[in-house]
C-alpha cells in the first residue's frame, strides 16, 4: 500500500505542479494578491507529495519490495542496508525522482524563505519552478515510473557493486543540488523577463540561490572526481569524460553568474548579461541531464532503439531554453541599462571573469558534443579526450586565475590598476621566487609546472594580501585589525576563503600532472617495488569475503627511503558475483604533499578469480601524486566560502525583508543596525 | 487486500483533500491581501544605504567613495518611488473571481489526481516486503538464503568444512545464484581430490552451475569440468547428461543419444532425472513436440532440422538454437512453451489419430510433465492402432511402465492395478515374442491382480527363466514367486 500511496502522491504532485504554474502567473498579470498567494503552499504541497513519493519508494528499497519493478530491477536482497537506501537514486527513474525532491526543494524554500521578495516576482519564480517540476514529472510518470508494479519475483536482479560505494552513493545528490539548484536561478531570470523589471535589487535576490546551488555543484563535481580517483584504479582525478564534462559547464558558467550578479546588486549594471548566464547555466544542466540520461553518451544510435525518454528530456530542453531565450530576446532590449564603468574598475575585472569562463564553458562545450554530432550525422565515432581539452582550457584559465589576484584589489567604477599591482608587487615577487625555487627543488621542474606553481601561488597570497590590507593588520593596532575583520561582511570573508581554496586546488592540479610517479610490476608476495622514493613491500596476499563479495587483498608497507615508518596499505580486487563484476579498492596513503596510491592488479589469469595457485605475480601499480589532496581540500575552502558567503546577514531574505521594512522608516539614520 | 484498498483510498481522500484546502486558502481569505506591491524593492535599496553607511564608519569605503555610492543609490529610490505611485494606480480591484478558482481547484484536483492515478497506478495492490512475503516459494526461498548466509559464516570459521562447502554450494545453486555455488563447488572440489567418486559428482555439479551461470549452453570451462569428472568416475550420471547435451551442441545427435541411452540403461529405474531424461530423448529420437512436424515425419519446411541430421528414426530433431533457446527460459517460461507443444501435437493427432509413434511421444509426454491419466488415455489411443508388431508393442508397454511407475513396483500393497488395455498389449506382445520380460511381467502382476495366483506363479517363473543371472531385482521377483507359492 506504501508503493501505490507514493505512486499517488506522485500523481497530486504533478496536478498541484500544473495549478501553481498558471495561476499565481495569471494573478501576477493581473494584479492578484489572492491568485500569487495560491503559489506559496501550492509549492509546499507539491514538495511534501514528491518527498512522500521519494520515501515510499526509499522504504520500497529498504523492505526489498520486489513487486515494484524498479526495485527488483535494481536491488537485491543481500544488498547491505546502506546500498539499498543509496541504490533509490542509483538508477534511471529513482534519481529522476530525486531530481524533482530537489527541484521542488528549491521551490519550497523560496516560498517559505522569500518573504522579503516582492510579490508578483515571487509568484512568477514559483510559477516557472512549477512549470519544469510540471514537465519533469510528467517525464517521470509517464516515461520513467519507479512505482511500476508487478509480480514480484524471488530476489532482485540489482547488485551493482560499483554503486556500492559511499563516494558514490552520496555525490549525485550533491551533483543533483547544483544541477537543479540553478533551476531556481532560471526561475528567477525568467520571472524577471515576464515582470519587465531587473534591477540591483533582483542582483541580490539571486545571489543566494546561486550560491547554494553552486556550493552544492562544487561539492558534488569535487565528490565524484575524489571517487573516480579512488574508486576507478586508473590513478587519474579528471578524466575529461562527457558526463564529467556535463556537470563542469554549469559549473563555469555558474561561478560566472556568481560574479556577475554581484554587479547587479552593486551597480546595477550587466543585467541583461546576468540574465543570460542564468538561463544558459539551467540549460547546460538540462543538457547534462539529457546527455547522462537518454544514452546519447553511450552512442547515438542506442538513443534511436529507445527514444523515448530522449526526446522527452530533448522536448523539455527546447521548450525551457527556446522559451526561455525567446522571452530573453523579447525584454531583454527593454532591460534599462545601469550604472557605468570604466574597464580598469572591478565591474572590469568580473567581466573579463565572466569572458574567460563562459569562453571555457563553450570550449567544453564544442568538445563535448562535437563526437556527437559528428556521429549522429555519419561522420563516424571520433573521441576528443584529454589532449584537446588540456590545449584549450588550460591556456583560458591562466589569465583567469591570474586575473583572481587582482580582481578583488580593484575599486568600483574606476580603478588604479597600477596601483592595485603596486600594492601586490611584494606578493607577487614572493610568489615568482617560491614557484622557481619549488619548481627547481623538486624537479629542475618544467616551465609549465613552474608557472602553475606561481599561479598558485598567485592566487592564495594575493587573497591573503587583501585580507590583511583590509584590515589594515601591520598599519592599525592589532585590536583594531581585529574590530575591522569581525566588520567584515562574510561575503567578502568567503570570498577570500574561496579563492585561496581555488589557489591551492591550481596547486593541486599542477603538482600532480608535473611530477607524478608511476611503476607498472608484476610481483608476488614479499617482492619489494620503488616509487618516488618509498620503498613498498608485498607483505601478503589473501582471498577475504565480503558481505556479497570476494576479493583479493593485497597488504603493503611503505617505508619513507627505506627506513621511515611503515606505512600499511591494502588494496582489494573484488568480485561480486551476482554482478558478475570486479571492482578495485586501491591502497592511499595521504601526506599533505603527496598521495601515495597503491592498486592490486591482476594475477595471471584474469579468470581464475580467487583460484591463483601460490607463486602468481600480482600485477600491481603504485603511484606517487604529488599535492593531489590539495584538490579536494582546495575545492572544501572553495564550498565553505560559498556557504560562509550564504550566511551573510544581507542575504538571508526571510530576514531582509522584515528588518528593512523597518529599517526602511529611519534611513539614513539606523547605522548600528547589526 | 480489500481492506488495505479502502484503507488506502480513505488516505488518499484525507491527503488530497488536506492537498486542496492547504492550496484555496488563500482564494478564501477575503479581500485583506489585495493590493499586491508592496515597499520590498525600496526597502532593499535603503537598507544598501544603511550598509554602505555601515561600511564606511567601519573604514572600509573612504568619504569619496561612500558619497559617489550614495548619490547613485539615491537615484535608484527616487525611480523606485516613481515607479510604485504608477503601479498603485494600476491595481485592479478584487473580483469574486477567487471564490470560483477556488471551486474548480477543489472540485478539478481530486477528479484529475484520482484519474491520472486509475491510469498509471496500480489500485489494490499490496505491497510485498521481502521479509513478510507468504507465498510458498518466498518462505523457501527466505529459508534458502538464511541457510546459505549460515553456511556461509560457518565456512568462514571452518574453511575446511567439506560438507558445509557442498551444503551451500547446492544452495546456492538452488537459489540460482551460479556464480556463488561456483565458487563453493570450486573450494569443495578442492578439498574432495582423495575422494574420485565425490569430486567426480562435485565436478559433475559445478560443470551444471557453470552452464546456468552462462547462457544454457555447455561452454568451454563447462566441457573441462565435465571431461575431468568422468575421468574421475565414469559412471557419474550429471556429467554424462551433460557429456551428451555437449554433443548434441556440436551437431552429433546421434552420439547424444547414444550416451543417453547408455545412461538411462544404467539409471536406477527411480532415479529423480530418468523422466527428464527420457523427455529429452523423446525431443531427439523421435520429432520435436511441437505440431509443426509434417505428415510421415518428413523435416519440416521450416529448417527446424538439426545440423547434423542423422537422428534415428529420420524425424527432425529440435535445433541447437532451439534447444539453447529452451534452455535459456525461465522454468514457467520453459513450461508453457512445452504446454503449447503438448497440445499441438495432440491437435495434429486428432486430426492424424493413426501416427502410433505420435501417441507415444504424446504419452511420454504427459508422464514428463505428471498428467498420468492423459498419459495413459494417449498410450490406450497408441495400444489401439499398434496392430501385431512386436516392436511397436514393446514400445507401447515401455510406456505404460513410465506411465505407472508404480506397476513396476513388486511389492503387493502398490494397490495400483494394470489397466486392462496395458494387460491386453502384454498378452499380444507375449503372443509375438514370448520371452519378453515385461509382457512377462504385466502378465503375472495382472494375474495376480485378477486372484489367479497359478497363472501368475507361471508367468513370474517364466520371467526368472528369461532374466539375465545378474539382474537386479531378481530377489524381489524370487520372494514373490514365494508368497504366491505359500
Amino acid at each position: 500500500m506504501i508503493v501505490e500511496f507514493g505512486q499517488y502522491c506522485l500523481v497530486i504532485a504533478l496536478v498541484v505542479a500544473i495549478v501553481q504554474s498558471i495561476v499565481p502567473l495569471i494573478g501576477a498579470h493581473r494584479g492578484r494578491a489572492d491568485w500569487m498567494a495560491v503559489a506559496g503552499p501550492a509549492a509546499t504541497v507539491q514538495l511534501t507529495a514528491v518527498a512522500i513519493a521519494f520515501f515510499a519508494l526509499m522504504h520500497a528499497y529498504i523492505v526489498s519490495d520486489f513487486s515494484v519493478i524498479n526495485v527488483a530491477d535494481n536491488s537485491h536482497s543481500a544488498k547491505p542496508l546502506i546500498y539499498r537506501i543509496s541504490g533509490t537514486w542509483g538508477n534511471h527513474e529513482g534519481s529522476m525522482l530525486l531530481w524533482i525532491l530537489i527541484l521542488t526543494l528549491f521551490g519550497a524554500l523560496v516560498a517559505l524563505f522569500g518573504r522579503g521578495l516582492p510579490k508578483p516576482l515571487k509568484a512568477r519564480v514559483l510559477a516557472v519552478q512549477a512549470m519544469i517540476g510540471t514537465g519533469f514529472l510528467a517525464f517521470t510518470i509517464f516515461t520513467s515510473n519507479p512505482f511500476l508494479r508487478m509480480e514480484a519475483p524471488l530476489d532482485g536482479r540489482g547488485l551493482n557493486p560499483l554503486l556500492q560505494d559511499p563516494g558514490l552513493a552520496i555525490h549525485p545528490p550533491f551533483l543533483y543540488l547544483g544541477y537543479v539548484g540553478f533551476s531556481i536561478v532560471f526561475s528567477f531570470a525568467a520571472a524577471a523577463l515576464i515582470g519587465g523589471k531587473v534591477d540591483a535589487a533582483w542582483g541580490r535576490w539571486v545571489r543566494p540561490w546561486t550560491l547554494a546551488a553552486w556550493c552544492g555543484l562544487t561539492a558534488g563535481i569535487a565528490l565524484g572526481s575524489y571517487w573516480a580517483y579512488y574508486e576507478l584504479g586508473w590513478g587519474g582525478w579528471w578524466f575529461w569524460d562527457p558526463v564529467e564534462n556535463a556537470s563542469l559547464m554549469p559549473w563555469l558558467t555558474g561561478t560566472a553568474l556568481l560574479h556577475s550578479a554581484i554587479v547587479v546588486e552593486k551597480r546595477d549594471a550587466l543585467k541583461s548579461w546576468t540574465i543570460l548566464l542564468a538561463i544558459v547555466t539551467f540549460a547546460l544542466s538540462l543538457l547534462g541531464t539529457f546527455l547522462v540520461r537518454s544514452g546519447v553518451l553511450t552512442s547515438v544510435h542506442a538513443f534511436a532503439v529507445d527514444p523515448a525518454r530522449g526526446v522527452f528530456i530533448l522536448g523539455l530542453l527546447c521548450l525551457a531554453v527556446g522559451g526561455a531565450l525567446a522571452l530573453y530576446a523579447a525584454r531583454a532590449p527593454k532591460l534599462s541599462s545601469g550604472g557605468l564603468f570604466a574597464p580598469v574598475s572591478r565591474e572590469g575585472a568580473l567581466v573579463f571573469n565572466n569572458l574567460f569562463l563562459a569562453s571555457a564553458a563553450g570550449t567544453v562545450l564544442v568538445g563535448t558534443l562535437y563526437p556527437l554530432i559528428l556521429d549522429a550525422a555519419g561522420g563516424g565515432r571520433v573521441s576528443v579526450g584529454p589532449p584537446f581539452f588540456n590545449l584549450t582550457v588550460v591556456p583560458l584559465m591562466v589569465p583567469l586565475i591570474a586575473a583572481v589576484g587582482v580582481g578583488p584589489m580593484l575599486a568600483w567604477k574606476r580603478a588604479d590598476l597600477a596601483g592595485a599591482l603596486a600594492r601586490l608587487k611584494w606578493v607577487g615577487l614572493a610568489c615568482v621566487a617560491g614557484a622557481m625555487a619549488i619548481g627547481y627543488w623538486v624537479h629542475g621542474g618544467p616551465v609549465l609546472a613552474v608557472i602553475g606553481i606561481l599561479l598558485g601561488l598567485w592566487v592564495v597570497c594575493a587573497a591573503i594580501a587583501e585580507i590583511v590590507e583590509r584590515i589594515g593588520l601591520g598599519r592599525l593596532s592589532p585590536a583594531e585589525s581585529l574590530g575591522r575583520l569581525r566588520g567584515l561582511p562574510r561575503s567578502a570573508i568567503g570570498m577570500s576563503v574561496a579563492h585561496i581554496g581555488l589557489g591551492l586546488t591550481v596547486l593541486g592540479i599542477t603538482g600532480v600532472s608535473a611530477w607524478s610517479e608511476e611503476i607498472i610490476v608484476r610481483a608476488k608476495p614479499g617482492d619489494t617495488l620503488e616509487v618516488a622514493g618509498y620503498e613498498i613491500t608485498f607483505d601478503s596476499h589473501s582471498v577475504i569475503n565480503g558481505p556479497n563479495y570476494q576479493a583479493d587483498q593485497g597488504v603493503f608497507t611503505a617505508r619513507r627511503n627505506g627506513t621511515g615508518a611503515p606505512i600499511t596499505l591494502i588494496s582489494e580486487k573484488r568480485w561480486y558475483p551476482v554482478a558478475r563484476t570486479v571492482t578495485t579498492e586501491v591502497g592511499l596513503h595521504t601526506t599533505p604533499l603527496g598521495t601515495l596510491y597503491i592498486n592490486l592488479g591482476s594475477a595471471g589469469d584474469p579468470q581464475a578469480q580467487g583460484n591463483v595457485t601460490p607463486g602468481t605475480p600480482w600485477s600491481v601499480t603504485a603511484y606517487y601524486h604529488p599535492l593531489i589532496g590539495w584538490i579536494w581540500w582546495g575545492s572544501g575552502l572553495l564550498v565553505l566560502g560559498g556557504m560562509v558567503s550564504l550566511t551573510d546577514r544581507r542575504l538571508r531574505l526571510g530576514l531582509t525583508g522584515a528588518r528593512n521594512r523597518r529599517a526602511a522608516a529611519t534611513v539614513p539614520a539606523a547605522q548600528t543596525a547589526g | 487486500m480489500a481492506a488495505g484498498t479502502l484503507v488506502f483510498w480513505i488516505i488518499a481522500a484525507a491527503v488530497t483533500a488536506l492537498a486542496v484546502l492547504v492550496m484555496i486558502r488563500p482564494l478564501l481569505g477575503g479581500g485583506d491581501q489585495a493590493g499586491a506591491e508592496g515597499g520590498e524593492d525600496l526597502a532593499f535599496v535603503r537598507a544598501q544605504l544603511d550598509e554602505l553607511a555601515r561600511d564606511r564608519e567601519r573604514g572600509l569605503i573612504n568619504d569619496e567613495q561612500f558619497s559617489q555610492a550614495e548619490a547613485e543609490i539615491g537615484r535608484r529610490v527616487l525611480a523606485l518611488e516613481k515607479q510604485d505611485a504608477r503601479q498603485d494606480r494600476s491595481a485592479e480591484p478584487k473580483g469574486g473571481s477567487a471564490r470560483w478558482l477556488a471551486v474548480t481547484l477543489g472540485v478539478g484536483l481530486p477528479v484529475a489526481a484520482v484519474g491520472l492515478y486509475l491510469a498509471v497506478g496500480a489500485p489494490g495492490q499490496p505491497s510485498q516486503p521481502f521479509e513478510t512475503r507468504a507465498d510458498p516459494a518466498a518462505r523457501e526461498y527466505r529459508a534458502l538464503s538464511s541457510l546459505a548466509r549460515d553456511l556461509d559464516e560457518q565456512i568462514a570459521q571452518l574453511p575446511g568444512d567439506l560438507d558445509g562447502l557442498i551444503a551451500l554450494a547446492e544452495t546456492r545453486a538452488r537459489l540460482e545464484q551460479y556464480p556463488q555455488a561456483m565458487e563453493a563447488y570450486r573450494r569443495a572440489i578442492a578439498l574432495a581430490r582423495d575422494e574420485p567418486t565425490l569430486a567426480s559428482s562435485l565436478l559433475g555439479a559445478f560443470a551444471e552451475a557453470v552452464i546456468y551461470s552462462g547462457d544454457g549452453t555447455v561452454s568451454e570451462p563447462a566441457k573441462d569440468a565435465i571431461e575431468e569428472s568422468l575421468r574421475l568416475n565414469p559412471a557419474e550420471p550429471r556429467s554424462r547428461f551433460y557429456q551428451g547435451q555437449a554433443l548434441l551442441e556440436a551437431g552429433d545427435s546421434a552420439g547424444a543419444l547414444s550416451v543417453w541411452h547408455a545412461l538411462a540403461a544404467d539409471s536406477p529405474a527411480d532415479a529423480p532425472w530418468l523422466p527428464m531424461l527420457r523427455m529429452r530423448m523423446a525431443q531427439l529420437g523421435g520429432a520435436p513436440l511441437g505440431g509443426d512436424a509434417s505428415p510421415g515425419g518428413d523435416a519440416s519446411p521450416g529448417g527446424d532440422a538439426s545440423p547434423g541430421g542423422g537422428a534415428s528414426s529420420g524425424m527432425p530433431v529440435p535445433s541447437e538454437e532451439a534447444i539453447a533457446d529452451m534452455m535459456s527460459l525461465s522454468e514457467e517460461e520453459r513450461a508453457a512453451r512445452i504446454d503449447a507443444m503438448v497440445e499441438g501435437l495432440r491437435a495434429r493427432l486428432e486430426a492424424e489419430p493413426d501416427d502410433v509413434d505420435g501417441w507415444l511421444r504424446l504419452a511420454n509426454a504427459y508422464t514428463v510433465q505428471g498428467r498420468g491419466d492423459d498419459a495413459l488415455e494417449a498410450l490406450g489411443n497408441a495400444a489401439n492402432r499398434a496392430g501385431m508388431d512386436a516392436q511397436t508393442l514393446d514400445a507401447v508397454l515401455r510406456g505404460y511402465f513410465a506411465a505407472l511407475p508404480e506397476a513396476i513396483n513388486l511389492s503387493t500393497e502398490s494397490g495400483v492395478e494394470i489397466p486392462p488395455q496395458a494387460a491386453r498389449v502384454a498378452s499380444q506382445l507375449y503372443a509375438l515374442d514370448p520371452g519378453n520380460p515385461g509382457a512377462l511381467w504385466v502378465l503375472a502382476k495382472s494375474a495376480r491382480d485378477a486372484g489367479e495366483t497359478e497363472a501368475a506363479r507361471g508367468f513370474l517363473s517364466l520371467l526368472l527363466n528369461v532374466l539375465p543371472e545378474d539382474f537386479g531385482q531378481r530377489g524381489d521377483i524370487e520372494r514373490q514367486l514365494r508368497e504366491l507359492g505359500g
